[in-house]
């Protein structure tokens, strides 16, 4: 009997064909030529379907390939300049084929104050969050850019020896402890 | 990872990581499995695990297709203490799919993933999990990919 066969025939003695399932994969038990004619098969199927593909199925994987990728260095990495709100809002634009100043149309901003925001010059609001959540078809969820902006802020507030000590000598009457 | 324990009727956190050669070969005679896991040398494995544990729940083999954007799945066995009716831990297959269906989309092969199961159990991975048939393969990609993943991950 065939090396998978006999696996599932023991186990059907056990289980249930639901419960296999539930359990593992099964693969059919192919001879070599067999398997370089489903290669075949499905590696035609695949670039026929690459070739077919729309641009609204494009964007949408591609979006979720930038959320997915957001979401490892939201959770792994430490702040990195290639992810700050800036250059994603940038990376957002190129995944849309679209231009800047018709996305800026599209979130209702002013076109100055995109390119401000991509450029690290001005730090988005909440209100602008919330409008690229939406125009993302909720695929890119509004935390995911906050956190973007919060992260660069932890960043920078971890960094700034200098200021933090300019703002120390304003302060008057500083609590002290003894314990 | 949403597993589910049963007796605690509890979800669990679980995390999945890629396993080593040696890890492999170490898996050989491994009684809590029914495949020879290391056979599978040659391919890219993934363990399940509890957070903060090493004990594999299940494993997953896939084979990454890089010219035609797809990532195949050559096998899959949840350890024997989750397998039936008595089973452990529930959902240990599902959020293995889901995962390497979420590193299709990051490799930017639309969540393009594919397997060939013994036919008498293909209606379980099309009904479960959402697989289309395309000729001996079953296979998932874009939105019913990403389906999966938020129902898994």
């Amino acid at each position: 009997m065939k090396k998978y066969e006999k696996i599932y025939s023991e186990l059907k003695s056990k289980m249930s064909d639901a419960e296999i399932a539930n359990s593992m994969l099964i693969p059919q038990d192919l001879s070599e030529s067999e398997k370089l004619k489903l290669q075949e098969e499905i590696t035609n199927f695949r670039l026929e379907l690459l070739r077919n593909q729309t641009e609204e199925k494009r964007i949408y994987s591609d979006l979720l390939r930038f959320k997915f990728l957001l979401d490892d260095y939201l959770k792994n990495g430490t702040y990195h300049l290639a992810f700050s709100f800036g250059k994603k809002v940038e990376e957002y634009v190129r995944i849309l084929n679209r231009t800047k100043k018709s996305l800026a149309e599209d979130l209702g901003i002013h076109y100055t104050r995109l390119s401000r925001v991509i450029n690290g010059k001005e730090e988005p609001n909440i209100e602008l969050i919330y409008r690229l959540e939406e125009h993302s078809g909720n695929l890119i969820p509004a935390l995911y850019w906050w956190k973007l902006v919060t992260k660069k802020q932890e960043f920078c507030i971890n960094q700034d020896k200098d200021n933090r000590s300019i703002q120390a000598q304003k302060v008057k009457n500083a609590l002290k402890f003894s314990v | 990872m949403k597993l589910f324990h049963r007796k605690t009727q509890k979800i669990v956190k679980a995390t999945i990581g890629k396993l080593s050669i040696d890890e492999l070969t170490n898996l050989k005679n491994n009684q809590d499995f029914i495949f020879d896991w290391s056979l599978e040398k040659e391919n890219i494995v993934y363990k399940i695990c509890l957070l903060d544990t090493q004990e594999p729940l299940g494993l997953i083999s896939v084979s990454d297709y890089q010219m035609e954007l797809r990532i195949h799945i050559n096998l899959i066995e949840s350890s024997i203490n989750n397998q039936g009716k008595n089973k452990e831990y529930q959902n240990i297959v599902g959020c293995l799919i889901a995962f390497v269906c979420r590193d299709a989309f990051i490799k930017g092969y639309d969540g393009f993933v594919s397997l060939i199961s013994k036919s008498k159990l293909e209606k379980y991975y099309i009904d479960n999990y959402g697989f289309e048939k395309m000729g001996t393969h079953l296979v998932l990609h874009t939105h019913k990919s990403n389906l999966l993943i938020e129902k898994y991950l």
